[in-house]
């Protein structure tokens, strides 16, 4: 336990920060920098926001236990898009005690969409640093990235009569993010996905295509992914499926005819500083060939109803 | 060139009776999997393996009879060929289910490479029927696929309906169907296909799945 006397030695410090950015002209873009220090901990911040709202709060105290606080930084913040059209990048890093440095960072950027986060930063017997970020899109484009000190997570959705919306949570020794989506209604959708997970040296990629190139009624689609990278393991899921309505049925187009739905995944797995491939590129259908498919009407008595559906998916473990 | 060949007839017939009023089940199962082959000149094991079942459910009496029959051969490639089929005959059942899977496993310089095929089918109607049933599927190598034909029989009616998968996992599942079975109310008839290719090589495992369902429902 610090002695009354080394605190002493230094500037004995309470203070309460509170921070407000707010921009609602579009594309007007505002930083914070704020770095709090004390005997135990060094905290560092540092937020950008562009159509967005910010606000955060701090506590210092010279050392931990101080007036039986029970940590020497406490600092808390949350945010969110004031447009459909936004982006934040908010970065924490802390040392405690000579020990090394970590950090989190989330950026995330929408088109057509929205998000809002919230963080907390603890200084106590270690430091405890978390954010959870939530962001949505519809018929628009999601650029985001989660990091921390020994793993990160790259997303770039695009949607078109689609919508998609995830949630994440980064702390400094764990990373998971979930995402989720569907068409909303079945013709014309689309949705494109590149989702990279980078953790204990190895890099895996998937990207996720499905597209329906018509003006007629056939097919709904439904995507998600789930990424979890912890201390010693990481995991990544994605998949991809196509809903035929009662009134259709997916008829398969092979070889060089092509239909108007189209749906591919594929799975590149690489070492992160060599960039050397792991394995060779796997892909859903295994033969790379993009499964293919034209929704025509059912042609069956009225009182029989059909539904038919394909899934292409992918998992990945990783130690 | 090393040449494997397993060759299994298994016979499994199960009766159930009670009680009116009781709901009874007759289940037949046969499973064997992980059927493991070691060339000589291979340090690392080489393998395949089939499951198999099938259940029907009644409400007096019902019986399932289940006869399978599948071979293997292990091809220069180091990879399995599997051919499998099931035919399987149940009466008195208001339901009935079947489902199916290969799996093929084979070493590869730095771990372990494995491909399975599956198959799933149910059948359920408000009434009593009997149905039978041949079920197959291959797998070798890359490829696989399979079917299942259906025959159900009400008194002295019949109903067809067939789905099949192809061997290069790059179609749908084409149904056929008995027109005829528009006239049973409360029919209702889910099948499906799962093409899964595995790969565990230096400390990373993917695995990467093609699926397929369709349902058929008779209002």
């Amino acid at each position: 336990m610090k002695s009354y006397k080394k605190s002493s030695e230094r500037i004995a410090l309470i203070c309460s920060l509170f921070l407000l950015a707010a921009s609602s002209n579009a594309g007007a873009s505002v930083s914070v920098g704020v770095t709090l220090f004390n005997s135990d901990s060094s905290v560092s911040e540092s937020i950008t926001v562009e159509n967005a709202n910010y606000a955060s709060s701090a506590l210092l105290l010279p050392y931990n236990g101080f007036a039986d606080f029970p940590y020497s930084i406490h600092s808390s913040g949350a945010g969110s898009s004031t447009s459909s059209d936004g982006k934040f990048t908010d970065t924490i890093s802390a040392v405690h005690d000579g020990e090394d440095a970590s950090n989190v960072d989330a950026s995330v950027e929408t088109k057509s969409g929205s998000f809002r986060w919230s963080k907390s930063v603890d200084s106590s017997e270690d430091i405890a640093m978390s954010m959870g970020i939530a962001t949505q899109i519809v018929n628009g484009e999601l650029d985001s990235s989660y990091t921390n000190s020994d793993s990160s997570v790259a997303k770039e959705i695009s949607t078109r009569n689609s919508m998609y919306s995830d949630k994440s949570y980064i702390t400094s020794g764990s990373l998971g993010t979930q995402g989720s989506g569907s068409s909303l209604d079945e013709m014309e959708n689309a949705f494109v996905s590149h989702v990279e997970a980078q953790h204990l040296g190895k890099t895996a990629l998937v990207d996720s295509d499905v597209f329906e190139l018509t003006d007629t009624e056939g097919a709904d689609h439904k995507f998600s992914d789930i990424i979890k990278l912890g201390s010693d393991s990481g995991s990544l899921a994605g998949s991809v499926s196509i809903l035929s309505n009662n009134k259709c049925e997916l008829l398969p187009m092979t070889g060089i005819v092509s239909g108007p739905i189209i749906a591919a995944m594929k799975f590149t797995p690489f070492y992160t500083a060599t960039e050397k491939n792991i394995f060779e590129v796997q892909t859903v259908p295994k033969d790379g060939t993009p499964m293919s498919f034209r929704a025509v009407e059912r042609t069956m008595p009225g009182d029989i109803k059909t539904f038919e559906s394909v899934t292409l998916s992918m998992t990945a473990k990783w130690t | 060139m090393i040449l494997v060949a397993i060759f299994v007839v298994l016979l499994l017939s199960t009766e159930a009776l009670g009680g009116s009023g009781t709901v009874k089940t007759s289940v037949g199962t046969l499973t064997q999997t992980n059927v493991f082959f070691k060339p000589p000149e291979s340090i690392k094991d080489i393998g395949g393996g089939y499951t198999i079942s099938t259940s029907a459910d009644g409400e007096d009496k019902t019986s399932l009879d289940f006869e399978t029959e599948s071979n293997f051969v292990l091809n220069e490639d180091r990879t399995i060929t599997i051919n499998s089929e099931a035919n399987t005959l149940a009466s008195g059942a208001n339901a009935f289910g079947m489902v199916a899977a290969l799996t093929q496993t084979y070493p590869t310089e730095n771990g372990y490479r494995s491909s399975v095929f599956q198959t799933h089918s149910y059948t359920v109607m408000p009434y009593l029927f009997a149905i039978e049933q041949v079920a197959g599927a291959k797998s070798s190598g890359d490829t696989s696929g399979g079917y299942n034909n259906n025959v159900v029989s009400i008194g002295d009616e019949i109903f067809n309906f067939a789905s099949t998968s192809d061997y290069n996992a790059d179609t749908l599942t084409e149904e056929t169907y008995d027109p005829s079975i528009s006239t049973l109310p409360g029919f209702a008839w889910e099948n499906g296909f799962d093409y899964i290719n595995s790969v565990n090589e230096c400390g990373l495992d993917y695995t990467g799945t093609l699926s397929t369902d369709s349902v058929l429902l008779v209002d």
